[in-house]
């Protein structure tokens, strides 16, 4: 069954951890959990410049972005679109994003913590081509 | 050539979570979705995980084109984990599809609702995929 519009903007919203899907240079898909944030239309995931998936993403940037309830009653989005580099600050985007899944104390921390800057990382904007959602 | 399966992830694929897989579309993009799996320490060499999809879904459309897969289970409150396995699928045989989707109905809908979901996959289902992913690669991340 699919969700209306608004229960996939709140599902998008929500603080679920969701799950990339990228594709590497030998054309095998790959996949991680990330944290995300949903602005505007947009979901912004934060990534190492390291890291495999960010690799992927530079020769390939098709994306898949997996937002799913873990138990019931189960919930999925689905967004299929390209990840590109966005150049607002990683470090405001990273508490924001930690707050938003850790709470304001924890998250604060948690982006105290982070020494890490857009040199070292990279703000990536997922824009959508298609949302698949369903209720299952 | 399957990957050796570390006691820890074992453990960690037995305990009852909703997984997310990644097939490739014909265009070469990756498509992700949640599905339900059961991990079998018994299945192939040194384990797999058993799932079940109908056979019209785009999912196994693209895994029919491409075997490649990937399955992602992730454990969702601090401190985070999760386990990928990336490998290819197969249609399994010798299984039971009713047993193995009435084990997973169980686990994710209770005793009651689960039941009376599986009673749908009993007999002949040949509309239904039942396959396994025996992972070639596990990767392990704990936060």
């Amino acid at each position: 069954m699919a969700m209306s519009e608004a229960q996939v903007n709140e599902l998008l919203s929500d603080a679920h951890v969701s799950v990339i899907g990228t594709v590497d240079a030998a054309g095998t898909p790959a996949q991680s959990p990330v944290w995300h944030l949903w602005r505007d239309g947009v979901a912004y995931v934060l990534v190492s410049r390291t890291s495999r998936k960010w690799k992927n993403l530079q020769r390939n940037p098709s994306v898949s972005l997996c937002v799913d309830t873990k138990t019931a009653p189960y919930r999925a989005a689905i967004i299929e679109g390209t990840a590109r580099e966005d150049d607002r600050d990683y470090g405001a985007l990273l508490l924001e994003i930690a707050t938003h899944y850790l709470g304001e104390s924890r998250g604060a921390a948690y982006a105290d913590n982070s020494t890490a800057t857009n040199e070292d990382s990279v703000v990536v904007r997922i824009e959508p081509k298609r949302i698949i959602s369903w209720a299952y | 050539m399957s990957a050796n399966v570390p006691p820890e992830v074992d453990a960690f694929l037995r305990e009852r979570r909703v997984a997310v897989i990644a097939t490739l579309d014909t265009d070469g993009s990756p498509r992700t979705a949640p599905i339900w799996f059961l991990w079998d320490p018994e299945e192939g060499e040194a384990g797999a995980a058993i799932l079940f999809t109908s056979r019209k879904t785009k999912k196994w459309r693209n895994l029919q084109a491409d075997p490649r897969v990937s399955l992602c289970i992730d454990h969702r409150e601090p401190p985070y984990a999760a386990v990928i396995l990336d490998g290819r699928v197969e249609e399994v045989s010798g299984r039971s599809l009713y047993e193995d989707v009435r084990q997973m109905a169980v686990a994710y809908y209770g005793q009651a609702e689960g039941e009376a979901f599986a009673e749908r996959y009993r007999g002949e289902r040949g509309d239904i995929a039942h396959f396994r992913i025996v992972p070639e690669r596990i990767v392990h991340q704990r936060s």
